[in-house]
């Protein structure tokens, strides 16, 4: 599978990353390379095999919902990169046309 | 006597018998800290008030109480910054996470600081644990202490090298596709990943959340031993954590004749070193001098182990870290509008090896490829895993190297990332199997350590550290 810069710019806006030209480039040569190296797992057969999403065994582990102590919020809201009157402060979602 | 050589068994003796203090043990450490750690770099962080502050708790205690002293008691550690310390900063080795302060403590860290160790600091690592080198760290690179002009191997590279060059008496690390036994192999050390569920995650910095373990960087099996003691067990915290034989120091001076011990023709591929290879099968006559029975086995998926990681890895890890923003902590961008701060947050705050494997893993997961890619790599994750089960009912434990080579040359293999990936070809498998492993310091090879890696049954940690340590005492 060899990715065109179309589709680098597509997934760049998918993860929201703000990649260069450069790296547009770079990208689709190395995601490419691995893609490719990731083909050989068509070799297999695996029409009637489950996928296998985690390997502890576990499942279905509950527990009774309780309300417990959590974390302080003030600790909390002290890692917050601005913050006024205990609110989270961001940029504007939109724009005036 | 250099008190910051010592194991932590030698090291537990001496403190019960009073020959020296916890605090004199964890200054001998800082003081390792401070004369080598500038050109090392192995600390992101040191928390030395801090270590301090433990060791004078354990001192009062030997000299007071008439209580019997825990193993751990006044061990100093150091911690992987991607492993969360209360009120310590804790980067990951990234940008985005330069300021971020932990808001609580990760289990094993309870459990730690529950065992009287004192944490010395946080240690270097490739940005998120993802890299094999520890050259992708935000932080600039750890070195080798055998050879500064070598990469520690990674992506636990920092513990590895703070061990290695006694800078502390063993360290945590955390082990996705071989990111503990890696840098044990290049630096000497014994390097333990536990099985998938037999240690808490919770407090861990998740890469990919069904691959990721803590384990253990020790001088010895038996101090991993000591410490994988201290930390297994079900935590409800943990929904993956299940209930498992924890008591391993008990049984691992037992004998292991008739132990039977597979070497999987897998893993003795072309365009390995040589010197390796020799150092494998030099250690497989070991065992069979101790009585074990060594056969050759077969584990016919070996070859695809890598790609099912490559593709399922980095699906997870585009996942996770989606969490990493701007908005409620860490590094934030100037921007004029949100969706702008987002763009430029994550690009500014992200490594470039951080941001490729997003980027591959947006498109193994988005639609249209789903199936071709992410479904077909969890298929095969399962036949694996099966391929494991299946050589394991005929033998106790697997003998390979850790790696195909001896630490390699920072830089060497930086910009290509293909080629980088192909270091992690012997350790990746067993967590895709789930399966604990462990990489033991075996000789030399161009001047620099060799590792080899037993690799045991789900949840048997008890049978590998046992053969471990008896492969240990008669290298």
């Amino acid at each position: 599978m060899k990715l065109d810069k179309a589709q680098i710019e597509h997934l760049a806006n998918l993860a929201k990353l703000d990649i260069t030209e450069a790296e547009k480039e770079l990208y689709a040569e190395q995601l490419s390379a691995i893609l490719e190296y990731v083909e050989k797992l068509n070799e297999l057969d695996t029409q009637d095999v489950d996928p296998l999403a985690q390997v502890s065994g576990a499942i279905d582990v509950l527990r009774p919902d309780l309300v417990k102590q959590c974390f302080s919020q003030e600790k909390v809201l002290a890692e917050v990169p601005d913050l006024e009157k205990r609110q989270i402060k961001v940029r504007k979602v939109l724009e005036h046309k | 006597m250099q008190l910051n050589k010592l194991t932590i068994e030698e090291a537990h003796r001496s403190l019960q018998k009073k020959e020296f203090s916890a605090v004199e043990l964890t200054q001998s450490c800082l003081d390792s800290i401070r004369a080598q750690d500038e050109q090392l770099n192995a600390f992101i962080t040191v928390t030395e008030e801090r270590a301090l502050v433990q060791a004078e708790k354990v001192d009062t205690k030997i000299k007071n109480a008439h209580q019997e002293l825990g193993v751990l008691e006044g061990i100093p550690v150091a911690i992987k910054d991607n492993i969360l310390v209360e009120g310590t900063k804790c980067t990951a080795g990234s940008k985005i996470l330069e300021s971020y302060v932990a808001t609580y403590d990760a289990t094993v860290i309870e459990k730690l600081k529950l065992a009287g160790t004192a944490i010395l600091g946080k240690t270097n690592m490739d940005e998120f644990a993802m890299g094999s080198s520890g050259e992708t760290s935000h932080y600039g690179s750890a070195k080798n202490p055998l050879d500064i002009t070598k990469v520690p191997g990674g992506s636990s590279s920092g513990s590895a090298v703070a061990v290695a060059s006694h800078e502390a008496l063993f360290a945590l690390g955390t082990d996705t596709g071989g990111s503990v036994r890696l840098p044990a192999s290049f630096c000497g050390l014994v390097g333990f990943k536990p099985s998938y569920g037999s240690i808490s995650r919770h407090g861990i910095i998740a890469m990919a959340s069904s691959f990721d373990q803590v384990g253990v960087l020790s001088k010895t099996v038996r101090d991993a031993a000591y410490v994988y003691e201290q930390l297994a067990g079900i935590d409800k915290f943990d929904s993956t954590t299940r209930k498992q034989k924890t008591e391993i120091i008990s049984g691992i001076e037992n004998d292991i004749k008739g132990k039977r011990i597979g070497l999987p023709k897998e893993f003795f591929v072309e365009g390995m070193d040589p010197e390796v290879e020799k150092t494998v099968l030099k250690m497989a006559e070991k065992l069979k001098s101790l009585g074990a029975e060594v056969v050759d086995v077969s584990l016919p998926l070996t070859k695809y182990a890598l790609a099912v990681y490559y593709v399922l890895v980095p699906a997870e890890v585009s996942s996770n870290m989606a969490r990493y923003d701007g908005v409620r902590y860490g590094f934030r961008a100037e921007s004029g509008n949100l969706l702008e701060m987002y763009l430029k947050t994550r690009q500014q705050g992200l490594g470039d090896e951080v941001r490729r494997r997003i980027m591959l893993g947006t498109y193994v997961l988005s639609s249209g490829y789903y199936d071709a890619y992410y479904k077909k790599a969890q298929q095969v994750r399962r036949l694996i895993q099966q391929d494991f089960a299946k050589v394991f009912e005929n033998v106790d434990l697997l003998l390979t190297p850790t790696s195909p080579t001896t630490a390699f040359n920072l830089g060497e293999k930086f910009n290509d990332p293909l080629t980088m990936y192909l270091a992690d070809i012997f350790t990746v498998s067993i967590n895709v199997a789930g399966v604990p492993a462990l990489s033991l310091p075996a000789g030399l090879a161009n001047k620099m350590p060799v590792g080899v890696q037993l690799i045991g049954k789900q949840f048997d940690e008890a049978s590998l550290l046992n053969v471990a340590n008896q492969l240990e005492k008669n290298i």
